[in-house]
């Protein structure tokens, strides 16, 4: 469903800082697959991770999109795999909204407006009605047991409870992909357990499911169909599935 | 259509949502911009106004005043000298005018009296301004109670009140019969205060003016374009513009100045880095700056007009009643007659809100046409 070719990333091209955290990475996942990637800190995961969720465009290589209904989405012939690369900006807009749901390493929660509020911004430019967006993510919220947290600013939640929000944020769209960047690296073991015991229903769910992680909870973890091995940029092949 | 603008009502939302979370700033921000609006707008509603009044005035004025001076001061004219005007070539009519001004120690205030025969008064009654009316609480039909120059009280009955079609011009006038006018003052019956000297040819005014002056030596002539050109010093249109345009220019500076010390904030492009990786358009992100803007300049443009117009309009312009206590004749306190240049109000508008509009959407453009993850990183 996603696949790189040769992809590298380069940063401060041209610059004496010049930095290149992805270096000819060529990698797929297929629909319902979960994919570990794990390496050191600064070997390039979250900058693939970026790569792969359409955040960020690559130096060189190619990135190519399968999906049926994003391919109707935009107006391409059926089963034809979208590069990504090379579509205008409001596309890969489009496509991160429609295709991807983003956990990431910081939560990069919105500091201010209440956790419900986050979780339904995503929704916002979807034209949806406002209450419809607002039962969707109140319902996530209720799933994922924080509804009675729901009206509180993010800032003021725990570690644990700003991930849930995170999660439900990440999923208000109903995404084919969940992209989640070191999601356990806040969380002591029990709430990694909790985390792994919703992206393992994810994953019976269809979702397909990108983790970066170095964490051995969630390379071990039962649902996990392949890990991948990156270093300094490299991928480490072969892959061991874990 | 609906899915459009629901996306648009969307953002809205969120603008207020995010605006409420920083509204001490945002109400700093918003007082100072409308404190700079309403001076702004004081005073272009006040020029505005005033030189409207000046035109009402200047409507009405004669061509050509001839005073009489004694030891160089004003002093009556004999009405003598009328008819030796009237008889200069190019002039068409002459007017002796009866007028002065009365102290009224009630209210500490200076009227203007006139006396004239052409309105059809009756010995006795007397026409006053709205002003006096007001200050004196009297209406139409009352007593009303003069000092004359003998110190004895006179009374007179108001026949009317004169409709302010320009309170400055009749705020404070009182007219009575030309009899009733000599008596309270003691005025010589052959004399006059002034002559109006209506001329045929208004290029010819200089020259009428220049033969009055051959004829009685000690005669100063004051010519409507004198009067004008005054009056223009004081109101001039440019100039009343050049005021505007210098202030807009500072004002301008201010909220560039302040938007610029603000700036974007590494929050703020963390926040917008955010709203793109979760599928925010840069175009959303656009209409939620623009929002934001929006809703920053119109509430503070409509404050600070609002409240200019109430300054200037509904209270006695009190940060300007210097500039009225200057001249003598609008002395009684006296409103404005509520004026206001649309198109005027259309160019502050364009001149305040637009840049202030550009300046909050520009940094965020650049911000959020970056890649979404570059953005949150930085
Ligand atoms: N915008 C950037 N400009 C310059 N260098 C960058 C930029 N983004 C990332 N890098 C560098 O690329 C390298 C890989 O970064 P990345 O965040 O992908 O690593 P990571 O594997 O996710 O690390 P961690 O486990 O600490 O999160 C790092 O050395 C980082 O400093
Ligand atoms: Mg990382």
């Amino acid at each position: 469903m996603i696949q790189t070719i040769d992809v590298t990333k380069i940063f401060n091209r041209g610059a004496a800082n010049e930095f290149a955290s992805v270096r000819g990475v060529t990698l797929g996942v297929t629909a319902g697959e979960a994919l570990i990637i794990k390496g050191p800190s600064g070997s390039g995961k979250t900058s693939l991770l970026s790569l792969m969720g359409c955040m960020s465009r690559p130096t060189s290589g190619r990135i190519r999109i399968n999906d049926p209904d994003l391919a109707v989405k935009l107006g391409a012939e059926l089963g034809a795999s979208l590069e990504i690369a090379t579509l205008p900006e409001r596309f890969l807009t489009l496509i991160r909204r429609q295709m991807f749901g983003f956990v990431f390493q910081q939560f990069n929660l919105v500091r201010g407006i209440s956790a419900l509020e986050n979780v339904m911004l995503p929704m916002y430019p979807t034209g949806e009605h406002r209450s419809a967006i607002r039962k969707r993510a109140e319902e996530l919220i209720a799933e994922f047991g924080v509804a009675h947290r729901a009206t509180v600013r993010v800032e003021l939640l725990s570690g644990g409870e700003q991930q849930r929000i995170a999660i439900a944020r990440a999923l208000v769209n109903r995404p084919k992909v969940i992209i989640a960047d070191e999601p356990t690296a806040h969380l002591d073991t029990g709430l990694s357990r909790e985390f792994l015991e919703i992206a393992a229903a994810l994953k019976t769910s269809g979702t397909t499911l990108i983790i970066a992680s170095h964490d051995p909870l969630v390379c071990q973890a039962p649902f996990v169909d392949r890990v991948e091995e990156i270093r300094d940029g490299l991928l480490v092949r072969p892959g061991s599935a874990g | 259509m609906t899915c459009w603008l629901n996306r648009q009502l969307n953002i809205l939302d969120y603008t207020i949502t995010s605006l409420l979370r920083r509204w001490w700033k945002n109400l700093s921000l918003i007082f100072i911009y409308s404190v700079l609006v309403f001076v702004i707008g004081s005073v272009m509603f006040f020029t505005r106004a005033m030189q409207r009044e000046a035109k009402l005035i200047l409507a009405d004025a004669p061509d050509l005043v001839i005073q009489r001076l004694v030891a160089g001061r004003h002093d009556p004219i004999p009405l003598a000298r009328a008819e030796k005007i009237r008889s200069i070539r190019g002039v068409s009519a002459v007017s002796p005018r009866l007028w002065g001004y009365y102290f009224d120690r009630i209210n500490g205030a200076n009227y203007t009296l006139q006396g004239a025969d052409d309105r059809g008064l009756l010995p006795g009654d007397i026409d006053i301004g709205a002003g006096i009316a007001r200050s004196r609480k009297i209406e139409a039909g009352d007593i009303f109670s003069l000092t004359d120059s003998n110190a004895i009280p006179q009374v007179f009955q108001v026949r009317k009140l004169f409709d302010a079609a320009s309170d400055l011009l009749t705020v404070d006038l009182m007219i009575m019969p030309t009899e009733d006018f000599q008596s309270f003052f003691d005025f010589p019956a052959d004399r006059a205060t002034d002559f109006a000297v209506s001329v045929r040819n208004p290029r010819e005014i200089a020259t009428v003016a220049g033969k009055i002056v051959e004829l009685f030596p000690d005669s100063r002539p004051i010519m409507k374009d004198e009067i004008l050109r005054t009056y223009a010093s004081i109101f001039d249109w440019r100039g009343g513009m050049m005021i505007v345009m210098v202030a807009m220019a500072v004002l301008a500076f201010v909220i560039f100045a302040w938007d610029r010390a603000s700036g974007l904030s590494a929050a703020e492009r963390h926040e917008i880095g955010i709203l793109k990786s979760i599928g925010w358009d840069t175009g959303d992100v656009l209409s939620l700056k623009f929002w934001e803007g929006a809703v920053i300049s119109l509430t503070a443009f409509l404050a600070g007009i609002l409240a200019a117009y109430a300054h200037i309009f509904l209270m006695p312009a009190p940060f300007f009643s210097h500039a009225l206590k200057g001249w003598a004749v609008l002395y009684p306190s006296f409103r404005l007659t509520p004026y206001v240049d649309f198109s005027q109000v259309a160019v502050l508008f364009i001149l305040t809100v637009l840049p202030y509009l550009a300046a909050t959407i520009v940094p965020s453009w650049l911000a959020a046409s970056v890649d979404p993850d570059a953005a949150m990183r930085s």
